[in-house]
């Protein structure tokens, strides 16, 4: 069969074929990392509609259910980055947080961890989500944050300092 | 894979250590059935507008893409889609068409592939093929198809009886109206087996929730659900720029739900 995105044969129709299965993985994980119904929903809308309108203009050869949860994951991100536009924010975080990185031998409390994440800026937030929550290779972190491998992974490094900052300092509050 | 690397992977592994704690994999879950519902409409929406982005005009796009399924593919290689593994225990969408005869007269489809597009009607649309009679080549010389209570004639194309087919036309001036009970479910079932989607589902002002796919083999189909009673006079209400005149709009005896 053609290529053709609008003819028999084409991603669009193997969108519909996966769809059902596909809904509950997009949606799973929507929910899982946001915790919330209706953001949830509103990302599994926003990932529905870019893979209809990606299959639809033949922008993707093999429709699966990890391509769609790909794309939630970039839904995922967006989200953070919206709630995160405040540049000068961003940078300060950033600045505060560079420094060569030493090994920790810390248990991380996982119910703590996602306190902390909430407080990260959105980039730090996803990297870390994405390269440990997600348990992605960093070269597919850097393919779902649009940034090089070398990138992330000094990305990575300020986002595990920021964490640790972070964690370290609510460690000692509650002392 | 070099020692360098291996190394490096392992003070990587080092500092990743507390954190892989965090790996945290996440089930699948069932939306509530009400958004799954909502999002499927607004996929199929999001799916006919994405193809008139293509093609704005509707009419250039319908006439585009039944030129391009005319010369060269002839559909002989149409062959049905396998369901998806998640979809064969599934039932397949009921059309319910509604039992409603309105006229007496039988659309007669010629097709070029008639083998193929019976099976494509009974699997996108639930037909139930009444009658076949074949050659020894595998031609359709006539056959006969039901949807619900309404009832098609289909043949392969015989150029020499001027009987001819949408793709060697290039297009149809015909749509063939269909009431339905899940519009919704229809539409997405159409689709799933090679349907073109012109427009997705949507609320007409004459009381029906209609949507339009052009089939495989060329042929236009209208899918109607009705969804309120509309009057002529508020037909005309709801439709400014327009005279409504008539006795309104013809339904189906019983609710099609």
């Amino acid at each position: 069969m053609s290529t053709d995105p609008q003819l028999p044969g084409s991603p669009i129709r193997d969108l519909w074929q996966v769809y059902d299965d596909a809904l509950p993985s997009v949606y799973g994980y929507l929910l899982r990392r946001t915790g919330s119904v209706s953001t949830a929903e509103d990302l599994t809308s926003e990932t529905v509609v870019a893979a209809i309108d990606s299959a639809s203009r033949g922008r993707v050869d093999t429709v699966t259910v990890a391509w769609m949860v790909g794309i939630a994951r970039h839904k995922l991100v967006d989200h953070w980055r919206r709630r995160d536009r405040d540049q000068d924010r961003r940078d300060r975080l950033e600045a505060e947080t560079d420094g060569p990185e030493d090994p920790w031998g810390a248990t991380i409390d996982r119910l703590r961890a996602q306190q902390v994440l909430e407080t990260l800026t959105a980039d730090h937030r996803a990297a870390l989500t994405l390269r440990y929550l997600d348990g992605l290779a960093v070269p597919d972190v850097a393919h779902v944050l649009e940034r090089s491998v070398h990138a992330t992974e000094s990305l990575l490094v300020r986002a595990r300092a920021a964490f640790r900052s972070r964690y370290t300092d609510d460690e000692e509050q509650e002392r | 894979m070099s020692d360098e690397t291996r190394s490096d992977d392992r003070a990587a592994s080092d500092i990743d250590a507390p954190f892989e704690a965090l790996h945290d994999p996440t089930p699948p879950v069932h939306p509530e059935p009400r958004f799954a519902r909502t999002l499927r409409e607004q996929a199929a929406t999001a799916q006919a507008e994405s193809v008139a982005k293509t093609a704005p005009d509707v009419r250039a796009m319908v006439a585009e893409a039944a030129r391009r399924i005319a010369p060269g593919s002839r559909g002989r290689d149409h062959t049905p889609v396998e369901p998806a593994a998640s979809e064969r225990h599934m039932q397949p969408v009921t059309t319910r068409p509604v039992d409603f005869q309105v006229s007496g007269a039988t659309p007669y489809l010629c097709v070029d592939d008639g083998a193929a597009a019976l099976r494509f009607y009974v699997d996108a649309f639930g037909a139930e093929v009444t009658l076949r009679v074949e050659a020894a080549d595998g031609t359709i010389g006539h056959a006969e198809f039901t949807v619900g209570s309404a009832r098609f004639m289909l043949s392969d194309e015989f150029p020499d009886h001027d009987v001819t087919s949408p793709r060697t036309l290039g297009g149809t001036g015909v749509t063939l109206h269909l009431d339905v009970a899940d519009i919704e479910g229809l539409f997405g079932q159409t689709l799933r087996y090679g349907a073109f989607p012109v427009a997705g589902p949507a609320d007409k002002a004459h009381g029906h929730r209609t949507c339009v796919v052009l089939d495989p083999f060329g042929h236009r189909w209208m899918l109607s659900q009705r969804i309120d009673d509309v009057d002529p006079d508020e037909f005309a209400r709801r439709s400014p720029g327009w005279r409504v005149a008539g006795t309104g709009v013809t339904h189906p005896p019983e609710p099609p739900y």
